[in-house]
């Protein structure tokens, strides 16, 4: 949309509303802040991390362990909140953050996995592309809940999850 | 339920026209399931195999494959979105490349309803999700009523 155009509907969408309440939904519309995502990632990291003898570690990431869960934070909440609405997981896997989550590699397994029991339906396709496998069974195929469900205990199996 | 400001800043037709939000957010169905009568899967051609399809089905992301779909439910193709009784109705959106990204069903009182993604279902007018997200009005499809 050209930004005149954009400037317009903005402003009346302000008359209808608000100032105030307009700006309260553009915050909201963020979906996942950043500190949300690291809060509920950094426990399930520290865990991993003190099992990690136990399980092949290797990263193939370029970004510093330290790092990772910050990067994985801000592309998540830039992608939620550019294709929140649509209804194709292949055009949301298209956006760039997103591939930019599946390049991060292996590194941002545990952080996909901690977010699904919040979001489901997130990182379903990312999970897939990054480890080429799937645990989900033909018969769930769809069924978000048991998708989500299914990659947990493969990353439980995996050693992801302690 | 009422309108809702986040997406009228996502859809901006909606803002123009009556609308109201009829459910809360869900992640596990999208619009192409929904509009099957399905609220329990998300329906996607994924080349491989990762969400649910009609089985029997090409799994490709085309206005065919997905016309293909909803014929197993006993809907054809259609030339007007106006609302005849005895007939239910869907409505695919396709983008410029003439990809389906979105479908709603009609209502008995003429109304449409969707679901927006991993957002809410809406009850509202066919125009007023045509824009940059969910482009146009690509095919209109009917079957007899089920009900």
């Amino acid at each position: 949309m050209k930004q005149e155009a954009l400037n317009v509907q903005l402003s009346k969408i302000v008359e209808k509303y608000g100032y105030n309440a307009v700006l309260q939904a553009l915050a909201e519309i963020r979906e996942i802040s950043p500190d949300e995502i690291l809060s509920s990632t950094e426990s399930l990291e520290r865990k991993k991390q003190s099992s990690s003898n136990n399980i092949d570690n290797k990263r193939d990431s370029e970004y510093p362990p330290e790092e990772i869960g910050e990067k994985f934070a801000v592309l998540a909440s830039q992608w939620t909140q550019a294709v929140a609405g649509m209804s194709s997981t292949v055009e949301m896997a298209k956006h760039p953050a997103y591939q930019e989550i599946i390049g991060m590699g292996e590194a941002v397994i545990p952080f996909l996995l901690a977010d699904l029991s919040q979001n489901p339906l997130y990182w379903l396709p990312a999970l897939r592309q990054i480890t080429q496998e799937n645990p989900v069974p033909p018969s769930q195929r769809g069924k978000v809940k048991q998708m989500a469900s299914a990659w947990l205990n493969w990353g439980r199996e995996k050693g992801y999850i302690a | 339920m009422g309108e809702a400001i986040h997406l009228e800043l996502r859809f901006s037709n909606l803002a123009r026209t009556e609308y109201t939000v009829t459910s809360p957010k869900s992640q596990e169905y999208n619009c192409f399931a929904w509009v099957a009568g399905d609220r329990e899967r998300w329906w996607q051609p994924t080349p491989e195999d990762e969400f649910y399809w009609v089985e029997g089905v090409p799994r490709s992301e085309t206005l065919s494959a997905y016309i293909q779909a909803y014929q197993t439910l006993g809907y054809t193709s259609c030339e007007s979105e106006v609302l005849e009784t005895g007939y239910e109705k869907i409505a695919l959106y396709v983008d410029d490349r003439g990809v389906p990204v979105h479908a709603a069903k009609q209502l008995s009182n003429g109304k449409w309803s969707s679901k927006l993604g991993w957002l809410e279902d809406i009850e509202h007018e066919l125009e007023g999700l045509i824009g940059e997200r969910y482009g146009k009005v690509g095919q209109i499809l009917k079957r007899v009523s089920q009900t």
